[in-house]
C-alpha cells in the first residue's frame, strides 16, 4: 500500500557544506529511485538536546516521500550503515497540517505550562 | 480536620482549542508539557485530553529520539 512518509534524518553538526549536500543528493537519488519523492526540508543546524556520539550539533533534514509500506525499513538499512547520520526518524505523515515546523532545541526554557493544581 | 479543598483550576484541553494536533516537529508547542526535568507533564496538571495526551506522549518521545528535547533534566535549556 501506498502511503505518505516523511524521514527526518540527523547529520553530524561537524560535517562540512559539501558533504551535506551530497548527503542529501544521496537519500534524494534513493528515494526517487524506490519511491515517489516530493521534497526535501532543510532545518539547518541546530544545537542537540544531548550529546550523541560526542557531538553537540546536528543537521537536520526532513524529506517528504510517498512509497511502499516497506520504504521505512529499506532506508533505514541505508542509513544505518552511513556514519554520518546522527539519528532518523521515518514515520506516516498526518493529514494534520503542522502550524509552525519550527526546531528550536535551544529554546529557553521557562515556557513550561504553569497551571499546576 | 478535613483537608482544605484547592480550587479546581480551569482545564481545558489546548490542542482541541486550537485544533492544533501534537507534532513532534513542533517543538515550541511540546516543550510546554514537559517538566524542567524533562518529564512528561500529566494530564492533571496541564488539562490534555486523553487522546492528544497520547499523541502528545508520543510526539515528545520521537523529538527526544532526534536530539531536539532532552530525556534528562541536566541537559534542559541547553
Amino acid at each position: 500500500m501506498i502511503r505518505p512518509y516523511e524521514a527526518v534524518i540527523v547529520y553530524d553538526g561537524t560535517l562540512p557544506e559539501e558533504t551535506l549536500r551530497s548527503e542529501q543528493e544521496k537519500v534524494e537519488q534513493f528515494l526517487k529511485k524506490n519511491a515517489e519523492f516530493e521534497q526535501t526540508e532543510v532545518w539547518g543546524k541546530q544545537p542537540l538536546a544531548y550529546e550523541i556520539r560526542k557531538k553537540r550539533t546536528g543537521n537536520y533534514l526532513l524529506f517528504l516521500f510517498k512509497g511502499e509500506n516497506d520504504m521505512p525499513a529499506k532506508l533505514g538499512k541505508e542509513l544505518k550503515l552511513n556514519t554520518a547520520v546522527l539519528r532518523f526518524l521515518c514515520v506516516v505523515r498526518s493529514n494534520h497540517p503542522v502550524v509552525a515546523p519550527n526546531v528550536a532545541p535551544a529554546a529557553p526554557a521557562g515556557e513550561e505550562v504553569t497551571e499546576n493544581a | 480536620m478535613p483537608r482544605k479543598m484547592r480550587p479546581k483550576p480551569r482545564r481545558t484541553c489546548w490542542f482541541d482549542e486550537t485544533k492544533v494536533e501534537p507534532d513532534y516537529k513542533d517543538i515550541r508547542t511540546i516543550r510546554r508539557y514537559v517538566t524542567e526535568r524533562g518529564k512528561i507533564l500529566p494530564r492533571r496538571s496541564t488539562g490534555t485530553c486523553a487522546t492528544h495526551q497520547r499523541a502528545l506522549a508520543i510526539a515528545i518521545k520521537r523529538a527526544r529520539h532526534l536530539g531536539m528535547l532532552p530525556f534528562v533534566a541536566e541537559n534542559m535549556g541547553r
